[in-house]
């Protein structure tokens, strides 16, 4: 048999992989103008805060649902990483975000302490990073970077001020601090003071509790009931649901204020259920707000995850938000960082929670809401009592101004 | 400085406290103590009860059906993980240590899986509810608390009946001192283990499921126990009443810790941990 020249003999493989060059290349010309926009995400999924993450990335997944994650003509894909809480774990898995996955924009961590310890890692790479709370309040001021935003309240300088403000208006002259032992809870103490201490208050003590504390009545104890008129109180998670049924149980109620930070939100309350009657928080968000925006929100995030709103879903849906409407300004530039972050800077909406936009640094100017839990149609809800509006890093009632 | 009251709170909050310990370390120590394994798995059991507990309860209403039900699931995975796990792991005790370390994270990821990550409590039932006036306190103290004494002072009785008046008892203490003496005489040995263990899921499951009026139930709380059982352990020795009185030592000097210094509770506990490994290894009441 004569031999075939190997151009015949494998014509029908040449033919056959030129076919398949002419179908992918113009696909790859053109992904490669329109590649997806990626984000990661790194915060708390398991563990003690993981309703924290949870939360988030749903507000987060349901602020992309509303553009079809699509923004200028891209795609939009989101990496989810779960630190646990910890500060060890948060380092390594934004940076495999940002190195292996390489994506355009970080979302999170919620550990001030993880921003912080990758403040220059972010600069090295200039790497846009939104964080849903990290509340620490370095994060705008003396660590501040023009790569951070924060798409909620500074620990020292709002809220906390706002809440020193509302105990002095409603008598409270001695308070009683408790809260979970991180820098957070040790700043929030410190801007209560700031407003609480010069109107005349006085903050008798301080005492932190380590995180998953299950037991408070030893803390209790030191509490001087004769000296004390209120007890102003920052836990979230399992040791918010613990402090509520025992200030309960172990006879504090109706015999000590309590004014409190995070301690009825979400599905505590269902944990809590009367435990938790009555009992007043101040916080930059409401479930029951009565905005169009919000019940738009609330309704949508019911429907699509069967469960009910927390403050972190808002907090996830602004974080995306803000990132969504810069990239829109830029038409979907990620490789003009600086341009993005003056699009993202001038960035103004209502949210959920009320109207939103940033100030200095990058810190958020916003509603702040005293809140009281009532039972309506056998439900547990957080309910508006009053309105402080136009609240930044920096803010002081009128009297200290 | 320090009023009565104070003191009188401190010391009852620390019983109970101890109690509660008790109840938690009792199914750990006792499957140490007959059959030299570490269930690592331990803390998992109890977070699985929990959840289980939880989860009837919202279907029952009935916090008794809830308790009874939680433990004996755990009953049947106890016995599931020993007679087809544990008991097919050569290499002995250290080999089956790390399997039991293995079910850890199975349950762990299956709970999230299941329940989600977040904290989950369960609600006293009615007749346990409420507080009780304490003389010469200012606060009230809660009635489930006091009742975790009486459940944890019943179980402590009826394990010492078990061992030391029943037969079934005899023979695991037997298994213990000469496991090939034990085998000589025609018990079965491998029958023996199974239903050891069985009975240290039983003892933690129904922790498990009585704990959870007061400890929150989520992921990572697991560990937290663990880490408790494991100190009770040491401190007190591989025995009942090593578990007992561990539990009530714990119990006290946690509350009376964390009343003179809070951030230094935990150092408190884990000092007296070390001190006693390094004084008394065996534990205090072997």
């Amino acid at each position: 048999m004569e031999k075939r020249d190997p151009w015949t003999k494998w014509l029908g493989v040449y033919l056959a992989i030129a076919l398949v060059m002419v179908l992918i290349m113009p696909g790859y010309a053109a992904s490669a103008s329109k590649q997806p926009i990626k984000f990661g995400y790194v915060g708390p999924m398991s563990g003690f805060y993981a309703h924290g993450g949870t939360h988030a990335t749903q507000g987060m997944k349901l602020a992309f649902d509303e553009v079809n994650w699509t923004v200028a003509g891209r795609k939009i894909e989101l990496v989810i990483e779960d630190d646990g809480w910890d500060v060890g774990a948060g380092i390594a898995k934004a940076k495999k975000l940002v190195l292996n996955d390489k994506v355009d924009i970080m979302l999170g961590p919620h550990n001030g302490q993880v921003i912080i310890a990758l403040n220059d890692f972010y600069k090295e790479h200039k790497m846009i990073h939104i964080s849903p709370i990290a509340d620490d309040s370095r994060l705008t001021r003396d660590k501040y970077s023009k790569y951070f935003f924060r798409a909620n309240k500074d620990a020292i300088a709002d809220v906390y001020r706002v809440a020193g403000y509302l105990a002095y208006k409603k008598g409270y002259r001695k308070v009683v601090y408790m809260g979970a032992d991180f820098i957070p809870s040790r700043e929030n103490i410190k801007g209560f003071k700031q407003v609480f201490e010069p109107l005349g208050g006085k903050v008798v003590n301080e005492i932190f509790v380590p995180f998953g504390t299950t037991d408070f009545a030893p803390y209790f104890t030191k509490i001087d009931l004769k000296n004390t008129d209120a007890i102003y109180v920052f836990f979230f998670g399992g040791d918010a649901i613990s402090f509520v049924k025992q200030y309960t149980e172990y006879g504090l109620k109706g015999r000590l204020s309590l004014l409190g930070i995070a301690i009825t939100d979400g599905a505590l309350i269902k944990a809590e259920r009367d435990a938790a009657l009555g009992i007043e928080t101040v916080s930059n968000y409401c479930p029951t707000l009565d905005t169009p925006v919000n019940k738009k929100f609330v309704t949508a995030y019911t429907k699509k995850f069967k469960m009910d709103v927390d403050f972190h879903a808002d907090l996830g849906y602004v974080t995306a938000k803000v990132a969504l409407l810069g990239l829109e300004k830029v038409n979907g530039n990620t490789k003009d960082v600086d341009g993005l972050i003056k699009a993202m800077e001038k960035v103004q909406f209502d949210a959920p929670r009320g109207p939103f936009r940033f100030g200095p640094n990058h810190a958020p100017i916003q509603n702040v809401y005293l809140r009281v839990v009532k039972k309506t149609n056998g439900q547990f809800q957080n309910y508006v009592v009053e309105t402080t509006p136009d609240v930044g890093q920096g803010w002081m009632p009128s009297e200290l101004r | 400085m320090i009023n009565t009251g104070q003191i009188i709170l401190i010391l009852l909050n620390g019983v109970t406290t101890g109690m509660l310990l008790f109840l938690l370390a009792s199914g750990l120590i006792l499957i140490l103590g007959v059959m030299g394994i570490v269930n690592m798995s331990h803390g998992a059991f109890f977070l699985l009860s929990g959840y289980i507990s939880i989860a009837i309860a919202s279907a029952t209403d009935n916090f008794l059906i809830a308790v009874l039900g939680g433990t004996a699931a755990i009953v049947i995975l106890g016995i599931l993980v020993e007679r087809f796990l544990l008991r097919r792991v050569p290499g002995g005790v250290d080999a089956q240590v790390l399997l039991t370390f293995a079910f850890v994270y199975i349950i762990a990821d299956f709970s999230r899986g299941v329940w989600g990550g977040y904290p989950q409590g369960l609600h006293a039932p009615a007749i346990l509810a409420g507080s009780v006036k304490i003389p010469g306190v200012f606060m009230t103290f809660p009635i489930y608390r006091l009742s975790i004494v009486v459940f944890g002072l019943i179980i402590a009785v009826a394990l010492w009946l078990f061992l030391e008046k029943t037969r079934f008892g005899a023979i695991i203490r037997a298994g213990v001192d000469d496991r090939e003496m034990v085998m000589g005489i025609g018990i079965n040995i491998k029958m023996l283990f199974t239903a050891v263990f069985a009975l240290g899921s039983l003892l933690v499951g129904l922790a498990g499921a009585l704990g959870a009026p007061i400890m929150p139930v989520y992921p990572g709380q697991d560990w937290n126990i663990l880490l408790l059982g494991m100190i009770v352990l040491v401190v007190g020795g591989a025995s009942i009443r090593g578990a007992l009185l561990g539990s009530l030592i714990i119990g006290l000097a946690d509350n009376i810790g964390k009343f003179m210094l809070p951030q230094l509770a935990m150092f408190l506990l884990f000092g007296i941990m070390a001190l006693i490994l390094a004084l008394k290894p065996q534990g205090l009441f072997r």
